[in-house]
């Protein structure tokens, strides 16, 4: 049994390297931020991107469901845009005369919701709703998702007339969120040379077919969620939410001033399950403190809303979760 | 969390324990525990250990220094007791710290953490753990890999606990203490006794040849005691007293032979001028004489000490005492006074200016011979007028209070000086040539020997017309014969 969980680990380690190598070869650069997707892929979670317009937001899911052999659909979010042209709705058949439900788009492993603050509340709702409970009502129809089901949303940090931002419950359901930066000198150089030349890069599929890559994914989604977490790192991750919440007697000064809500406990989760796919990436069957400090800033960053008194002194978030990382203890 | 109180199972080596469903915690977590509790152990006890040392010893030194007693010191070696206790109380070096310091060690990225506190019931994934950290283990050596670290508050502990101790030896240490004489001279009082003979041998001595004035002093009392002691029909009890008294005596500060001689060469001017002063003043001019070395005046004061068996005297209120007059008794007067500063001040303030004063007015070319001078009060003589401190605000000496004498100096002299600060007396000079001199005040010198009341003024005269006296207001003419018939007939105006 001993040998068959390592075999098990070692499938998980070669199956991610495998991945970020076939999504590295259509984007350049930002391994981190493919290491961090991939991670909150296999560990069941959806990933709010941030990025300028132009970065590859799109080739990246593109590539990770060209990679992985999953069915990946996009959608653009527009203000015009009905939530029944995200979860589908009830048409009537002309055959039998009866009303039939069409799947919406969000009916497929993965979805790319480009640029998702562009679309009004009740949209954007509708598919928060599916990231969450992995399924739609339509009609009092209750329609499951295929699993695996990934959401990647991006949202443009630049522009915001006539926008409407996520509310902060609606962040909550986003494992990570991951900010993708210019490309410096020599990444640009790279994406000129791959995308201006006659051959495009394009990611290979490593299975076979989707239902093949489904039960894998799935498969070695329940080897992330076996990993253990010891009793300490446990409590070292509560206190660091705890830390982290303002009104909380263990928060820490700047939090209290700076913050005006705190993560829930959504955050701890993505900690933890972050951490194990990482300790698995390492062939480790435990989490460590590293592992909890690698994703405690794409876990807790859009989870801390800032106060009046943070935003005009031009604190951001990532300043105060390294804040929090350096003063809670570990023991 | 596992119990750390609950004994681990011993782990038995590297081999493959898939089929056994039970988490074996390596040995080396044990041992490392241990060495880890003991390190502690030996921390406190080197913490401890000096201060409750420290405190015993220097409560010890403190309390039998002060008298007190020792039971005192129950209740601080109870506190340290109570806090070192509870510090050993509260020492477990669980397996979770023993783990911690593994993977730190190891670099196992808190293996050994997650294999000791599993809380989940073991599976297959806690099996490769703990193979895992077996494998990691297996060249770890607890004795080379955990020195042992002295804790930070060691060296503090026994800094504080050092300087308790030296503070405390510094302070209450028994010093040999001088030997007072009553020590010695208690168990032989018996004047045949060989420590009196050796004391009074050492006492000459000392009076001869001190190094100090003060020590041929004490030198002098020291002879005049033992030739006291030697005195027949002495009870015990008197010799003792007689000792106290010359214990007090010999401890002051004294600053006799600085005053003696200028005191001792007044007074026989004085008497020498005065012509009837009497024996005691030619012999205390004869003695003031040869005072110019401190050996004389000790002298002197041996011979105002010889009859102090004869109890107090009349006019002595202050236990001092019985004194026979001369320089003898002026220089024992001068002792007393100095005995009791605040009251000499005070009676210094209503006397006035003192004899001392004398020589300062002569050098400014003064004469001695003063009719004031004559009648003096004699401080050598016995009585209740001759004796110093019974001279009150309004006695003969003229002080009107301490801010009339302090007011009668002499130019360039600051009042409560060296001369004016032991005043008794007040010298009164009347300026006669000045008024003989004067045209508008026809006096003649005082010959009288009674002492002018108010001996001295400072008061500007009134201008005062001496010619006859004026008819200030004109008597009409036609009142005049009339009055004139009045004082005619009227038999007063003749």
């Amino acid at each position: 049994m001993i040998q068959a969980d390592e075999d098990r680990i070692g499938r998980f380690c070669q199956f991610f390297s495998a991945l970020e190598e076939e999504v590295g070869r259509v984007i350049v650069g930002n391994r981190e931020i493919v290491s961090k997707v991939l991670t909150a892929f296999f560990a069941g979670g959806h990933v709010l991107l941030e990025s300028a317009p132009g970065l590859g937001k799109t080739l990246l899911m593109k590539s990770l469901s060209q990679a992985v052999t999953l069915g990946a659909k996009r959608i653009q979010f527009t203000p015009d845009l009905m939530p029944s042209d995200i979860v589908g709705t009830e048409i009537l058949s002309g055959s039998r005369g009866e009303l039939v439900f069409k799947p919406g788009p969000v009916f497929t492993h993965i979805v790319l919701a480009d640029e998702v603050n562009r679309a009004t509340p009740k949209t954007q709702s509708a598919i928060l709703e599916a990231m969450e409970e992995h399924q739609v009502s339509v009609f009092g129809q209750t329609h499951r998702l295929p699993p695996p089901f990934f959401v990647m949303a991006t949202q443009n940090p630049i522009e915001i007339e006539g926008t409407y931002p996520l509310p902060e419950a609606q962040l909550d359901r986003f494992l990570f969120k991951l900010i993708i930066h210019p490309p410096s000198t020599e990444e640009l150089t790279e994406i000129l040379n791959r995308t201006t030349a006659d051959e495009r890069a394009e990611a290979h599929a490593l299975l076979n077919s989707e239902e093949q890559a489904a039960a894998k994914v799935e498969e070695l989604k329940r080897l992330v969620r076996e990993v253990l977490l010891a009793p300490p790192l446990n409590r070292y991750i509560a206190r660091l939410i705890a830390s982290a919440t303002p009104g909380n007697p263990e928060a820490l000064p700047e939090i209290n001033q700076y913050l005006r809500f705190g993560p829930s406990p959504r955050g701890a989760q993505a900690m933890t399950l972050g951490a194990k796919v990482n300790a698995l990436l390492d062939r480790r069957v435990n989490v460590s403190y590293e592992d909890i400090a690698d994703v405690a800033l794409p876990a807790l960053r859009h989870r801390c809303l800032l106060n009046f008194q943070a935003e005009a002194e031009g604190i951001q978030p990532d300043a105060l979760v390294e804040a929090l990382l350096q003063k809670v203890g570990r023991t | 969390m596992q119990d750390p109180s609950r004994p681990p199972p011993a782990y038995t080596g590297n081999r493959d324990n898939s089929d056994r469903k039970e988490v074996m915690i390596p040995g080396v977590i044990n041992r490392t525990a241990q060495r880890l509790r003991r390190h502690r152990y030996l921390n406190i006890l080197s913490f401890f250990l000096p201060l409750g040392l420290a405190l015993g010893l220097g409560g010890s030194l403190t309390l039998v220094s002060l008298s007190w007693p020792l039971t005192l010191l129950l209740g601080p070696l109870g506190g340290w007791a109570f806090f070192f206790w509870k510090t050993l109380r509260h020492v477990h070096m669980s397996h979770e710290t023993a783990a911690a310091l593994l993977d730190e060690k190891t670099l196992s990225k808190e293996r050994f953490l997650t294999l000791v506190t599993l809380a989940q019931p073991p599976d297959h994934m806690a099996l490769l753990l703990q193979r895992d950290t077996a494998r990691r283990a297996a060249f770890f050596v607890p004795e080379r890999e955990v020195p042992f670290q002295l804790d930070r508050r060691v060296p503090i502990g026994l800094l504080v606990s050092g300087l308790c101790v030296a503070v405390a030896l510094g302070l209450f240490w028994p010093r040999p203490q001088p030997q007072p004489i009553s020590a010695r001279l208690s168990p032989s009082l018996d004047p045949s006794s060989e420590s009196l003979a050796e004391l009074e041998k050492k006492a000459r001595e000392l009076a001869a040849q001190g190094n100090t004035p003060q020590e041929q002093a004490a030198g002098t009392e020291l002879v005049a005691l033992v030739e006291q002691l030697r005195m027949p029909g002495l009870s015990r009890r008197q010799k003792e007293r007689l000792i106290e008294e010359a214990e007090q005596r010999i401890t002051l500060d004294i600053r006799l032979p600085q005053l003696l001689p200028i005191d001792l060469k007044l007074f026989a001017a004085e008497g020498r001028n005065d012509g009837a002063g009497g024996n005691q003043k030619q012999d205390l001019a004869k003695q003031s004489e040869g005072l110019n070395t401190p050996s004389s005046a000790a002298e002197g004061t041996q011979a105002g000490q010889q009859p102090r068996d004869a109890g107090p005297s009349e006019g002595d209120q202050n236990h001092k005492p019985p004194q026979q007059g001369g320089g003898i008794q002026f220089e024992q007067t001068e002792r007393h006074g100095q005995q009791q500063p605040p009251a000499e001040q005070q009676a210094d303030g209503a006397r006035g200016v003192s004899p001392r004063h004398a020589p300062t007015q002569r050098a400014q070319g003064d004469d001695p011979n003063i009719p004031g001078e004559r009648h003096r009060p004699d401080r050598n003589t016995p009585g209740p007028q001759s004796d110093p401190n019974r001279a009150g605000p309004k006695g003969r000496g003229g002080g009107k209070g301490p801010s009339q004498g302090k007011a009668r100096v002499q130019a360039g002299e600051k009042p409560g000086g060296f001369l004016t600060r032991d005043a008794r007396f007040v010298k009164v000079r009347v300026p006669v040539g000045e008024v003989a001199q004067s045209d508008t005040w026809q006096r003649t010198a005082n010959t009288s020997p009674a002492r002018p009341r108010t001996p001295y003024s400072n008061a500007p005269l009134t201008d005062r017309q001496r010619g006859p006296a004026r008819v200030r207001q004109p008597i009409p003419l036609e009142y005049r014969p009339l009055l004139n018939a009045v004082d005619d007939a009227d038999p007063r105006t003749e």
